[in-house]
């Protein structure tokens, strides 16, 4: 099997998907009884013919179209793609790319070992970029593969950046994997929104590394019509590292959209909030498993994690699912969870001052997620959440003009 | 309502032996009151002796159903109505306990309310400018044009937000469910002068309370004493200050009823 996906790959790279490969085969799939995996079968994710039949496969494309902010190129900005950076950027690709996402069990090795596109984002020491900087990203997968992307972003010391990557995935199955450092001082809020077509399954995780004093804010908006499976793990690993979680995942028709965060105290000093809300109507059904951990040396840590479902409907489900991991109890842990119908009592209030059910209805479920909606880093992000949120209120509905202008299943 | 041709001197309002309940348990045992344009008719009765249910199931609330009688609403059954239909028709509850909706700004939802029961839009100015005024009548600070509605609101804050509302959208007929209780002697003033207003602006009014105190500064043309489900005495001004001296005991006794366990 040819391991190289790029022409001129660097030689770390190739020992890197040899060892991948090794892991893909190897390895058992996640277990289903951890809560990584409690809500979505990783065979979902993957061929009829699981990991070995996705590596023989070795197909699909990969595009990214980025867009950067006026001077953002001056500044030293650079946006990349893969055989530019072997070229450009071989140090720092050989210091981290699968080494945040490391190829740990056989979903992330298979991306690991057969990646076929993506982009490497640097933003210099010092440097604030003047606005967000986003990445398209197209993948593209035939029957029987998996089509694999990477991302690689380095925020350096002292640095402040908006990066935003919009996933739509059309048809088929893909896994879409990106690793995030934030050294020393720097800034960086970080912003993903991902939707999968109808009867199409993205697997989708970051892993961050947040560097002493540096601050991120991670943003996820999953609006799936098939299947996210999407993850955030970000490891504090420098004191005085803070993270900002914010979720919004809606799942109507019969989709899925399942969400795992994993906030890692690595050491002392650190903070930590996650926010999320889903809102699951018609058949849909949406999932949050959120993990703190907090390791033996993260003393004076704080973390907090709160997750809310709304049910639109009698066949809509919901679950959410907080787990603490404690190793150091000098620490602040504060988590909720909670899932519920909308509340009559408002419907009936909204109701005596004119608005239809309908109105009433859309009116809670905004309220609802105005929670992450408003604090979403862009308002792009955020006026497409809302509109998404819309069409899918007005879809469940069964307003057959929206329904028929919705996303087109494979 | 303009759209609404009404017979000159009819009533605006005709419960006639309504009884009400949830599933499982019977609430309002035989309601019968008229109410003409213009009328401020006031309902003071113990608590739990039925009054929020009266004004929940005047405006619509799910979870009663009618077992009997028939309510008329300027000459329409009001029973043959959704609430977004009672609302739009003119009908306005001021709730006893308004509901929070986080995330919902104060603003966006007068915005959408007066949208609603109004039936047109009004522009962004011309909005805002009649929500100032409203404000300060109601001693209202603007900052709360950003609040989400009744979110984390004292209980004043949110009965002046009610009586806000009756101002906005102009009802015909407004419930006012206990929008007195809760309130210090200042809000008390404001909150009644509001109500006030909207009365000499034509708005018939069912005040319900259970203490006398509003009526000092909102003149009941009606007054009715409600106990157990029904109206069991009917007056001027002068039967609220009746019940402020006697209490409610010896209207139990009248009624043919036992006096309450607590006053034995
Ligand atoms: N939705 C409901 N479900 C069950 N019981 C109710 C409901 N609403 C009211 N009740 C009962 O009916 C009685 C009258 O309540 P309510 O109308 O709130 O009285 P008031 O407003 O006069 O204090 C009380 O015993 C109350 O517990
Ligand atoms: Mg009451």
């Amino acid at each position: 099997m040819d391991v190289f996906r790029f022409v001129d790959e660097p030689g770390f790279l190739a020992e890197r998907r040899l060892d991948a490969l090794k892991a893909a085969l190897e390895m058992p799939l996640p277990d289903r009884a951890m809560h990584r995996f409690r809500f979505t079968d990783p065979m979902a994710l993957l061929p009829s013919g699981g990991v070995s039949a996705a590596l023989a496969a070795q197909a699909g494309r990969w595009d990214v179209v980025p867009d950067l902010p006026p001077g953002a190129v001056e500044a030293g900005v650079m946006v990349l793609t893969f055989p530019e950076a072997f070229v450009r950027l071989q140090n720092l690709l050989a210091e981290y790319l699968g080494r945040l996402a490391a190829p740990d069990d056989a979903l992330l090795a298979l991306n690991l070992a057969s990646f076929r596109g993506g982009a490497v984002v640097l933003v210099p020491a010092g440097v604030r970029v003047p606005g967000p900087i986003t990445l398209r990203v197209q993948p593209e997968a035939p029957e029987g593969a998996v089509a694999c992307g990477r991302t690689l972003v380095i925020v350096q010391e002292g640095a402040q950046a908006t990066i935003l990557e919009e996933t739509d995935l059309e048809a088929g199955l893909a896994s879409s994997i990106t690793e995030v450092v934030v050294c020393q001082g720097a800034s960086l809020v970080h912003g993903r929104f991902e939707s999968s077509a109808r009867g199409a399954a993205l697997f989708s995780r970051v892993a961050y590394s947040v560097g002493r004093d540096a601050t991120l804010t991670h943003a996820h908006v999953l609006v799936p019509a098939g299947l996210i499976k999407a993850e955030a793990a970000p490891v504090l690993a420098g004191s005085g590292a803070r993270t900002e979680g914010l979720v919004l995942a809606m799942a109507g028709g019969r989709a899925r959209a399942d969400f795992r965060a994993v906030e890692d105290h690595a050491v002392q000093d650190t903070e930590s909030r996650v926010t999320y809300r889903s809102v699951a109507l018609g058949r849909g059904r949406t999932a949050f498993t959120g993990l703190l951990r907090i390791r033996e040396g993260a003393s004076r840590s704080v973390a907090y994690e709160e997750a809310r479902s709304l049910l639109l409907s009698g066949t809509a489900a919901a679950d959410v699912l907080p787990e603490l991991e404690i190793q150091n109890h000098d620490v602040r842990c504060t988590h909720g969870a909670a899932v519920a119908p909308i509340d009559e009592e408002s419907v009936f209030y909204l109701r005596s001052r004119g608005l239809s059910q309908d109105e009433a209805e859309a009116t809670l479920v905004e309220g609802f997620v105005e929670a992450v909606a408003s604090r979403l880093p862009t308002e792009s992000l955020a006026e497409r959440a809302r509109e998404t949120l819309r069409a899918q209120l007005v879809a469940a509905k069964g307003h057959p003009a929206v329904a028929a202008a919705g996303p087109v299943g494979v | 309502m303009s759209d609404n041709v009404m017979d000159a001197g009819a009533p605006i309002l005709e419960i006639r032996d309504l009884w009400a309940g949830t599933a499982g348990k019977t609430i309002l045992k035989g309601v019968n009151l008229v109410v003409n344009p213009g009328e401020v008719h006031a309902i003071m009765g113990r608590n739990g002796s039925g009054k929020s249910t009266l004004t929940n199931v005047l405006m619509g609330h799910p979870a009663y159903e009618v077992q009997k009688g028939e309510v008329l609403y300027r000459g329409r059954n009001l029973l043959d109505l959704d609430v977004t239909q009672r609302a739009r028709a003119g009908l306005f509850l001021a709730f006893q306990y308004p509901v929070a909706v986080p995330g919902v700004t104060v603003s966006s939802f007068l915005r959408a309310a007066v949208r609603a029961v109004k039936g047109k839009d009004v522009s962004a100015r011309e909005f805002r400018k009649t929500i100032q005024a409203a404000f300060k009548q109601l001693d209202i600070p603007d900052a709360f044009l950003s609040r989400y509605l009744n979110d984390g609101f004292s209980g004043g804050e949110k009965k002046r937000l009610e009586v806000l509302q009756l101002s906005l959208l102009e009802p015909s007929l407004a419930l006012l469910d206990e929008t007195d209780s809760g309130l210090d002697i200042d809000a008390l003033k404001t909150v009644s002068g509001g109500i006030v207003r909207a009365i000499e602006r034509g708005v018939s009014v069912i005040l319900v309370t259970h203490y006398q105190r509003i009526l000092q500064y909102v003149t009941p043309h009606v007054v009715h004493v409600f106990l157990d489900g029904r109206i069991v005495r009917t007056g001027g001004p002068e039967l609220a200050r009746e019940l402020e001296s006697r209490g409610y005991d010896w209207l139990d006794i009248e009624a043919g009823g036992v006096p309450a366990p607590s006053a034995a």
